[in-house]
């Protein structure tokens, strides 16, 4: 009954002109930034920071929900239609929806994603409405030494789940911890590698991290690739919609998606690129009609589009449960938070329930302006395709020039962005995941400050830290997933499974 | 030829990497107060990088195949580093509006524009726009620069 009575709540915020106003600019911006390839919804709240700073937190976050989930939307359009995914989370999505498109099924693709977009964002919303509430009320209990080892948990995840290499992840889980502690140590005073450089004081902000990292990176990157950007876009024959029998068939993807991706978003540092990879997997195996996988199953749609979807409302539980970021975009928005002076977790229930229950309210009502968007309106959001290329990617850089500058108004800041995105294109060439990075930005801090109390607690013993029951239990699942991918592998190769071991290559945005 | 093994480079420069760090963090000066010097995680972070640059080495070494890369088109990549380089160093010294203009003119013209006339009148407007839209929607201030707005 208090969960109904504070979701009531929760709509009467939502519902108000301003925050309406607010979620509809979300949810277009998202699709438009999904249909888009090569910017991300990371990149886009960034980009979006110093345009919310005059707003009140509750539309700022508001904007940031419709954005989220209107980037998992639009990146399957691109991926139906021109077999570039706007996102990574729907690069599985191209396989069978490209496929379909050709033998002129777009529209029955397009219905079948927009349909499981609706029917997975709505299910994880309410998993999330549940989870995040029982995860608030076991979280009070929780110390330092036990978000300490959470928060490896989720470096753990993140690390062993993205990529192509393992030290390649490992090193840029660890540049991310390192940038992370850059500046004064808020413990003790003390300056941490800044190397005299005064500017470096007050740290490296993670959305200079992620617009230098995701924004520029995407520049050099266009700019380097240019010869190779000739695309062939398939058109949409038909209406927007299925027959009965590729609805009936889409059905229990859609479930099954949805479950699938809310468990493995809620889990700190697994991706909705993960769930939809493990969707596509399971899809195939579940499916009477194994022969058309590849050639244009509705299924390996249907299933990965809602299991992507339904991810990023899993990705909102640690981030509003706990605090802890477990995605490129969560940590984005836990910045976010940071800057309005709030932080996420048990507490911002009960001293701000206006702001998570309008957030929880205003993803329903996302839900299905996204619905009403993509399915009828699936043609204008085509039309974004028409942009120039070089006109997009010069007004990112612009954007992403106002955007570094507004946040401190700091010369030095836009060295820094430029610096750093030089090392993004260096890194997404040479295979290095960018996404654990971005994580380790905002993981770093934390960690050395919960790592630091809880040594306080046990005396400065660190096997009793770590041998605490809870940290214990939550390390060990940090060394499952160390081990998983060498598992995943080991099991791929021995069995001839290369769906298997793409499993372990992707990179979690 | 391993000596051009990109994934070689990369373990070199983790390893120089790797050494800045822990130099930055055993040179934290630690004051005494708090059960762990806040020069412990930098250096352990430091440690464990170098440890990764041995695995990158060795992994190498033992004929892990290198990353398929593109060939790069120098000349648009090239000059689009050094546009975005000046654009951004420009920024405060000459405005939000003159570095940026000049820097969406460059670019057009980097990538494949060759109308000039078009190009400085878009991109005139489009910053003009982005102008009204920050300092005089939003109330964000921008560099002016020699400019009196």
């Amino acid at each position: 009954m208090e969960l109904i009575n504070s979701l009531l709540g929760g709509f009467a915020t939502a519902l108000t002109p301003a925050n309406l106003l607010y979620a509809g600019i979300g949810v277009l911006l998202g699709t438009a930034i999904g249909v888009l390839p090569g910017i991300g919804p990371a990149l886009t709240i960034s980009l979006l920071l110093p345009l919310t700073f005059k707003l009140d937190p509750v539309g700022a976050f508001i904007m940031f929900g419709g954005i989220y989930y209107g980037a998992m939307y639009g990146g399957s359009t691109t991926s139906i239609l021109v077999n570039a995914p706007g996102e990574s989370a729907s690069v599985v999505t191209a396989i069978d929806g490209y496929e379909m498109a050709k033998r002129g099924r777009a529209g029955a693709a397009l219905a079948t994603s927009a349909i499981g977009s609706f029917v997975a964002g709505t299910l994880a919303t309410i998993g999330l409405m549940v989870f995040a509430t029982i995860l608030v009320e076991q979280a009070v209990k929780l110390g330092p030494p036990e978000l300490f080892a959470i928060m490896i948990v989720a470096l753990s995840a993140v690390t062993s789940l993205s990529g192509t290499s393992a030290p390649k992840s490992v090193f840029a889980t660890l540049l991310g911890l390192g940038l992370g502690l850059v500046g004064l140590d808020n413990q003790t005073g003390q300056l941490r590698l800044t190397y005299g450089i005064n500017e470096l004081e007050e740290g490296i902000d993670v959305v200079l991290g992620a617009i230098g990292l995701f924004a520029l990176s995407e520049v050099f990157w266009y700019a380097a690739t240019l010869r190779s950007q000739a695309e062939h876009r398939e058109s949409i024959k038909g209406p927007v919609w299925m027959t009965r029998k590729e609805f009936s068939r889409s059905v229990p993807s859609w479930l099954r998606g949805s479950g699938i991706g809310f468990f493995i978003g809620a889990l700190p540092g697994a991706g909705a690129t993960i769930a939809s990879f493990i969707s596509y997997a399971v899809e195939k195996r579940v499916s009477k009609h194994k022969a058309e996988f590849g050639k244009g199953a509705i299924e390996g749609v249907a299933g990965p589009e809602a299991a992507n979807n339904a991810a990023a409302g899993g990705h909102l539980v640690p981030l509003l449960g706990l605090g802890i970021p477990g995605s490129g975009t969560t940590a984005v928005m836990l910045a976010a938070f940071q800057i309005y002076g709030l932080q996420p977790g048990p507490l911002l229930f009960t001293t701000r329930p206006d702001l998570v229950w309008g957030l929880i309210a205003s993803l329903y009502l996302a839900n299905v302006m996204l619905l009403v968007l993509n399915l009828p309106l699936v043609g204008i959001w085509v039309k974004l395709l028409d942009i120039p290329k070089p006109l997009l990617f010069a007004g990112i850089t612009v954007i992403s020039g106002i955007g570094v500058y507004s946040l401190n108004r700091n010369a030095f800041d836009l060295v820094v962005v430029f610096v750093l995105g030089v090392i993004g294109f260096l890194m997404k060439r040479y295979d290095y995941p960018l996404g654990p990075v971005i994580l380790g930005i905002v993981l770093g801090p934390l960690i050395d400050n919960n790592f630091r109390r809880g040594m306080i607690m046990t005396d400065g013993n660190v096997l009793a830290l770590l041998t605490r029951p809870g940290t214990a239990v939550i390390l060990a699942i940090a060394l499952f997933f160390l081990v998983l991918p060498f598992a995943i592998r080991l099991y791929g190769r021995a069995r001839g499974r290369s769906d298997l071991a793409m499993l372990t290559e992707t990179e979690v945005g | 030829m391993t000596s051009r093994n990109p994934d070689l480079v990369g373990a070199a420069l983790v390893a120089v990497l790797a050494l800045v760090t822990i130099a930055g963090g055993v040179t934290t000066p630690d004051p005494g107060f708090g059960v762990v010097s806040p020069a412990v995680l930098p250096t352990i972070i430091g440690v464990l990088m170098l440890v990764t640059a041995a695995w990158l080495a060795v992994d190498a070494l033992r004929g892990t195949p290198p990353p398929v890369t593109e060939p790069i088109d120098r000349r648009p990549f090239g000059y689009t580093v050094v546009a975005t380089a000046a654009f951004l160093f420009a920024f405060v010294p000459l405005g939000f509006i003159i570095s940026a203009t000049a820097f969406l003119i460059a670019q057009a013209r980097i990538l494949g524009s060759h109308d000039l006339l078009r190009d400085s009148i878009a991109s005139l407007l489009f910053i003009a726009g982005l102008y009204l839209l920050f300092v005089q929607g939003l109330t964000i201030a921008l560099p002016k620069g020699p400019l009196p707005f």
